[in-house]
């Protein structure tokens, strides 16, 4: 019964019928109701593929014609990332929300919307047909446009939903030319037509399929160049949406680029060094213009970008692996960015959880006026610090895991190859290296200032700790992320009907037998390394019970009546970071004056990052194309009398036209 | 037995340093087992806690001093082999460092006091730099072995041929100015400075006191003995037990004595060269992969 792929819509019907005829409390909990009915009616077929069960599908009578949905192994791996997240979105959503009480009529849409947009992208991953995928393609996008303009009188939020529409729109351009292509070429609309291209019409033409079809997801996912939509979509959508259009929306383009590139045996080696310079690109780029943001979520909307460099080196490596015919370098490339993508989607949504319980408790995002909330808000900066952790690839927790298995992959791939190989590999470990380097400068800034030291402001309501409806999926994600860091062989497990899709099953029998024992290795030494922390702690306790414990003041070395806003601040830390990257990174000051009766003029200075990819791909042309449009401004020069004689001077220009015609 | 060996030597070894820096610059020095009485004194004594201060200001340096004895239980020594031993140990080595790392500066940034915040930013700032050079070196030692594993690497190297131990010297330069770089000693960081703008390790650690800071002193010393393993790994050729303890004890002391002539002989960098040169630590690692690359003839 439940292999019906049909019954998750259900939840949906269930969303849009119920949901607006509801008070605004119950009809939250409706929502989250019908997205558990999505989930449930989802996973379990999902479960039964990961388990080695058949591909489940179910046959779709339209008006267009007979397609399928199906559910094979990666499609399920997805699934569960896609369910895990929108469920615990939608729970934290309801005491989110529950702080906008007066805005009745948007908040029946946006839960009416927010089961639609869950279903959606379930069932993007369902589709094997281009048309109909793009169809579904499109509500996911727009139902996370009207989702992210919830809160549209914040300053910005109405400018980075429309930048977030058209962007998405160009993605839905480059996916309806691929398809199209592919059509011209082969007759066929489906992802599985396009193993059948090498034959069909030459590898070129392959290749520049994959490219157009690349570009598409590549805006989605935010792959560098093509990311510029996601640094002001997240801060602008309610802190629910962005843990969700962080942990799931991105992997969907992810989850794109995969289906594409299983697709493509015949140009696995370029294809495999394309994805690996954009991956390391994003990787890079992304971090270091996480450094240099002061807006917490934007910061970590940049984070969103190097994770996804991180996954795509994975599939670079993958692809690398299947074009020189190496399975392991194969296995661990999927392996590594299947794994990543799980662990970013639950470290990201509870780091931008973090985020809005500390937006709706101080009313603002700005790091350096922030400070001292560890003290306030314990349970929310204790998920940050493990999200944090997480996030910056360090043991025992399970970014460390799939970074590992990546880094395991690259070390093996070093000495396999020729020379220029051999090279790039090792690049490619620098580069990883530095970005987890750069991750931790990153996430010890936004911690250590956010939450950290004393207050920097005085906020005229004292911040509280978040209520426990926020605090429950905190915690259920806190759990999943402790636990694939300790028992990593489990979640391997799980992950191997996926990876049998991209490697023969005997060669990953083969590979996961040596691995178990490196990760069991892992595990060990991360039970090992916490035993050590209880017994030093319990030592501790031990020497301290007899000795004095004295409270005082931070050691001013000397000066006695140091302020709050003495400390460091989140541009000093950052500061070394910025003069030595100073070509990559630009930071604007801005010297304002401030009139009042003072000796002299006195300013206040205030300091902009500048995303110059964006400046130079998106604002520079942009600004460009208006100046030139702006030409003809003089037509629309709202005079109804001139408008009238455009009217006629067309009609007299029409009928000259059919005079000399005859 | 390996840790308990890298403890000793840790216990004893900073007190090394110290009277090799007294004896070059004429003076008589501590005893040996000064810095460990520091220690226990520590250990016994009483703490004061700032008020803006909180639990992970107090749960900090125990972290930090589990994470650098978890790295150490993955480094064999010579014939006795690492307590656990998987594929890629260098790697979750470097990152279990990189945890202790990321504990001690979110602490410092505990206490809200400009100077400690000063000094985690630079903390943060070298260790990202530094930290490429070491698994870049790794990398070519993996070209150049074929293994993945400290344990097999080193067995490699051990038994290699007269470039093996070519390369050996070149890595164990580079892991040296690399030990340099994360202990906090000159010339990235004098631990003598008594001006505060100008530390980095000492001004993030100004307002512990008591258990906590043994703990941290301890820690950095461990991580130095971790370091001096590494380094001495790379020589230890197949002896008797005792023949092997004294090499590694040996090796152990000429570093020691290497960082105290390094000590009293050099000025600490200039804050803005410190970049410069631990950036020159990754060149250097590539260097030696390029020639490990030149001499497989790829």
């Amino acid at each position: 019964m439940p292999e019906n792929l049909l019954f998750p819509l259900v939840g949906v019907v269930c969303a849009l019928l119920a949901v607006p005829f509801f008070r605004p409390r119950l009809a939250g909990w409706m929502s989250f109701f019908s997205s558990v009915v999505i989930a449930v009616f989802s996973v379990i077929p999902a479960v039964m593929v990961l388990s080695g069960g058949d591909i489940v599908s179910t046959p779709l009578h339209t008006a267009f014609g007979e397609y399928q949905l199906r559910l094979d192994a990666l499609s399920a791996w997805f699934i569960i990332i896609i369910n895990i997240i929108s469920l615990a979105g939608s729970f934290y959503g309801q005491e989110y929300l529950g702080h906008y009480p007066d805005r009745k009529a948007d908040l029946k849409v946006h839960y009416a919307l927010l089961p639609v947009f869950h279903a959606s992208m379930i069932y993007v991953t369902l589709l094997n047909d281009l048309f109909l995928f793009i169809v579904v393609w499109e509500i996911m996008s727009l139902s996370s446009f009207l989702l992210i303009l919830f809160e549209r009188k914040k300053e910005g939020t109405l400018k980075a939903a429309t930048n977030y529409f058209i962007q998405m729109h160009v993605s839905v351009v480059f996916l309806l030319i691929g398809t199209f292509y592919l059509f011209f070429l082969t007759g066929g609309t489906s992802f599985t037509d396009m193993a059948a291209l090498p034959q069909q019409a030459g590898a070129t033409n392959s290749l520049f399929v994959f490219l157009l079809f690349f570009i598409g997801f590549g805006i989605k996912s935010g792959f560098i160049p093509f990311h510029t939509w996601l640094p002001h979509a997240h801060p602008a959508a309610p802190s629910h949406l962005s843990g969700i259009m962080s942990g799931v929306i991105i992997k969907v383009g992810i989850y794109g680029i995969l289906r594409v590139v299983i697709q493509s045996p015949a140009n696995m080696i370029t294809i495999g060094w394309i994805i690996m310079i954009f991956a390391v690109c994003s990787g890079l780029y992304g971090v270091m213009l996480a450094i240099i943001q002061h807006n917490l979520k934007k910061l970590l909307a940049y984070h969103s970008i190097e994770n996804i460099g991180i996954i795509g080196i994975g599939i670079a490596m993958g692809a690398l692996g299947m074009g020189y015919g190496n399975t392991v370098l194969a296995f661990m490339g999927f392996a590594g960015a299947l794994l990543h993508t799980l662990n970013h989607s639950l470290f990201k949504s509870l780091l931008f959880f973090s985020a809005g319980n500390v937006y709706q408790a101080t009313g603002t995002v700005n790091i350096e006026q922030l400070g001292g909330l560890g003290k306030k808000m314990p349970y929310t900066s204790a998920f940050f610090l493990i999200g944090a952790i997480a996030i910056c690839g360090l043991p025992p927790l399970n970014g460390f895991i799939s970074e590992f298995i990546i880094f395991s992959g690259l070390f093996k791939a070093i000495h396999l190859f020729g020379l220029s190989e051999s090279f790039s590999f090792v690049l490619v470990i620098a580069a990883l290296a530095l970005i987890g380097g750069l991750a931790i400068l990153c996430f010890t800034k936004a911690f250590g200032i956010v939450f950290q030291g004393s207050p920097r402001t005085q906020f005229p309501k004292e911040p509280v700790e978040a209520g426990w409806v926020k605090r429950a999926p905190m915690l259920v994600i806190t759990a999943l992320i402790v636990s694939i860091g300790f028992f990593p062989s489990l979640i391997m497990k799980v992950m191997e009907q996926p990876l049998n899709m991209m490697v023969p099953v005997a060669d990953i029998r083969n590979v996961m037998s040596g691995f178990t024992s490196t990760l069991s290795g892992i595990s060990l030494m991360s039970g090992i390394f916490l035993g050590i922390i209880l017994v030093v702690y319990i030592i501790r306790k031990l020497a301290q019970r007899k000795v004095v414990i004295a409270k005082s003041e931070t050691w001013g070395c000397g000066y006695v009546a140091p302020n709050p806003r003495m400390q460091y601040t989140a541009s000093s830390f950052a500061r070394t970071f910025r003069k030595l990257f100073q070509p990559l990174v630009s930071v604007e000051k801005d010297k304002i004056d401030i009139e009042a009766v003072f000796p002299k003029k006195v300013y206040s200075y205030e300091s902009h990052s500048h995303d110059r990819i964006e400046d130079k791909l998106i604002s520079g042309p942009l600004e460009k194309v208006v100046k030139f449009l702006g030409r003809f401004r003089i037509f629309q020069n709202g005079q109804t009398q001139s408008y009238l004689m455009y009217a006629f001077l067309f009609i007299i220009i029409v009928l000259v036209l059919e005079f000399f015609k005859k | 037995m390996n840790v308990l060996l890298i403890i000793i030597i840790a216990l004893l070894f900073p007190g090394l340093i110290n009277i090799t820096r007294s004896l070059l610059s004429g003076r008589k020095g501590p005893g040996l087992l000064q810095p460990l009485k520091d220690m226990i004194r520590l250990f016994r004594k009483g703490s004061v806690y700032s008020n803006t201060t909180g639990f992970i200001f107090r749960i900090a340096p125990t972290i930090s001093f589990a994470a650098i004895i978890s790295a150490s239980l993955v480094l064999p020594i010579g014939p006795w082999k690492a307590l656990i031993s998987f594929d890629g140990d260098f790697v979750f080595f470097i990152y279990m460092l990189g945890l202790g790392r990321f504990m001690s500066i979110v602490a410092a940034m505990d206490t809200g006091s400009s100077f400690e915040g000063m000094g985690a930013s630079r903390e943060a700032h070298y260790g990202m730099l530094a930290e490429p050079a070491f698994l870049i070196l790794f990398g070519s030692l993996v070209l150049f072995t074929g293994h993945y594993s400290f344990a097999d690497i080193f067995t490699t190297m051990r038994n290699g041929t007269g470039f093996a131990y070519g390369i050996g010297f070149m890595a164990a330069f580079l892991i040296f100015l690399f030990t340099l770089v994360e202990t906090s000693r000159l010339p990235v960081d004098d631990p003598r400075t008594h001006l505060e703008l100008t530390m980095v390790h000492e001004v993030m650690i100004l307002d512990n006191s008591g258990f906590d800071l043994g703990l941290i002193l301890l820690s950095n010393a461990l991580k130095f003995a971790v370091f001096g393993t590494v380094i001495a790994d790379f020589f230890l050729f197949e002896a008797s037990a005792w023949v092997a303890i004294a090499i590694f004890v040996g090796i152990q002391a000429v570093i020691a004595v290497l960082v105290a002539f390094v000590e009293s002989f050099m000025a600490r960098f200039r804050m803005t060269h410190n970049p410069q040169f631990i950036l020159s630590l990754t060149s250097l690692a590539f260097l030696i992969f390029v020639g490990i690359l030149l001499f497989l003839e790829k």
